[in-house]
């Protein structure tokens, strides 16, 4: 049945492992490396409605996060390669 | 078919309640079981376990500042790490220290897919030292949330307080978590299935575990900070207003709102709707269909600053008949 209060999280359709792998090849890292990637439904003000919050979760690595104004299904490799990648972390 | 995920027992409590004392027993039960524990700091009492993880408590903010958008970053790392030789544990056990926050540790398991995929929380046991959570409860705020969060609450220590303190400190417990299961424990001693494989996030088990979600009684006290209101309605809900306000009330009070739990009749419908919340995060599921004779619908939420008549009256305005 489908769920009439549209209170059901998100099923897992894949974004969030081809977002990983596209930042896996833009940052020259491996699987040793955590990524996390999230959808943030932020409600603030100023804030856009849906975001992509991707991190690097390596203890020495935890302050670079990047965040996408768009839906995990929307995220493409443009979106990707037009991020601000700090000189240490890429390849 | 899915994958079975490895379930998570969370185990948090204040400082000297008994947390690894309980951590040892479930260890050392003959349950033929392996364990990867995760701890936050090694304290005076060993661990007895082969695989025992540090972590280090990293606050990891999405979204700066909010309590709904944090997670452990320690622990996405940790978990995704053990994953890799998950066929070497069954569960894995997460204790964390005296004045950690929940919200954190819980949030961590619904907001990255591989970690949804791989793991599931199965519950937050909370142990509570009946001696000394009358005095602390007021004073410490992290106290307060451990038992808010909890799905089932180690009240230990018994053998030190006399029955009216013990009543005293289960009224308190109770008007902060209506929702949880309470067990009375000496030496942090209750019996292992009571504490793991729970489901207590599993939405096709609300209804088994869930006392409290059932019970009409409503004794809490009303000048708390964190305060527990459950609504009821034997009236049938209707969907599109219950899901206009629930799904406002959660963005503009999610921060205040800690743990959400509903089992409603809706209109026109045969079967249960059954969902749950930590925070901003919801989820929900179809239940199993209703007995002819009984179709109450019941809501419980725990959190700060909430006004249950004012909860009540937008509750019952979501029925058919209003």
């Amino acid at each position: 049945m489908d769920d009439i209060l549209g209170l059901s999280r998100a099923k897992p359709d894949g974004s969030a492992a081809r977002i990983k792998d596209m930042m896996r090849e833009r940052l020259g890292i491996g699987e040793e490396t955590t990524l996390m990637v999230s959808e943030l439904h932020c409600h603030e003000d100023g804030c856009p409605d849906v975001e992509t919050v991707i991190a690097v979760m390596n203890a020495d690595r935890d302050k670079m996060t990047w965040k996408i104004a768009k839906p995990m299904t929307e995220v493409g490799e443009g979106d990707i390669q037009s991020l601000m990648i700090p000189q240490a972390a890429g390849a | 078919m899915e994958a079975a995920k490895v379930p998570v027992t969370l185990i948090t409590g204040y400082l000297g309640a008994g947390k690894t004392t309980l951590l040892n027993r479930i260890l050392t039960e003959q349950h033929g079981k392996k364990y990867a524990v995760i701890v936050n700091e090694f304290g005076e009492e060993g661990i007895d376990n082969e695989l025992v993880v540090d972590a280090d408590e990293e606050i990891f903010e999405m979204n700066n500042g909010c309590i709904c958008c944090t997670v452990r970053g320690d622990l996405i790392r940790i978990i995704s790490t053990l994953m890799k030789r998950a066929d070497a544990f069954d569960g894995m056990i997460i204790e964390t220290t005296g004045l950690a926050d929940p919200a954190p540790v819980v949030q961590t398991f619904f907001v990255d897919e591989d970690v949804q995929a791989k793991v599931a929380l199965d519950a937050v046991v909370t142990v509570v030292d009946a001696c000394h959570f009358l005095d602390a409860v007021d004073e410490e705020h992290e106290l307060a949330e451990q038992v808010a969060f909890a799905d089932i609450i180690l009240l230990n220590k018994t053998d030190l307080v006399d029955a009216d303190k013990l009543n005293a400190v289960k009224a308190k417990i109770t008007s902060l978590n209506r929702m949880a299961k309470i067990i009375e424990t000496v030496n942090s001693g209750a019996p292992i299935d009571e504490v793991l494989d729970r489901g207590a996030f599993d939405l096709t088990r609300v209804l088994e575990f869930e006392p409290g979600l059932l019970d009409e009684e409503d004794d809490h006290e009303h000048d708390e900070d964190i305060i527990s209101v459950s609504l009821t309605t034997d009236t049938p809900i209707e969907p599109e207003k219950f899901s206009n306000w629930i799904r406002g009330f959660i963005m503009e009070r999610g921060v205040d709102v800690l743990r959400t739990k509903g089992i409603l009749n809706l209109s026109g419908q045969d079967n249960r709707y059954v969902f749950q919340g930590v925070h901003m995060v919801m989820d929900s599921a179809w239940g199993a269909p209703w007995d002819s004779a009984s179709r109450s619908s019941r809501l419980v939420f725990i959190g700060r600053n909430l006004d249950e008549a004012e909860l009540n009256s937008a509750f019952q305005a979501c029925t058919v008949a209003a």
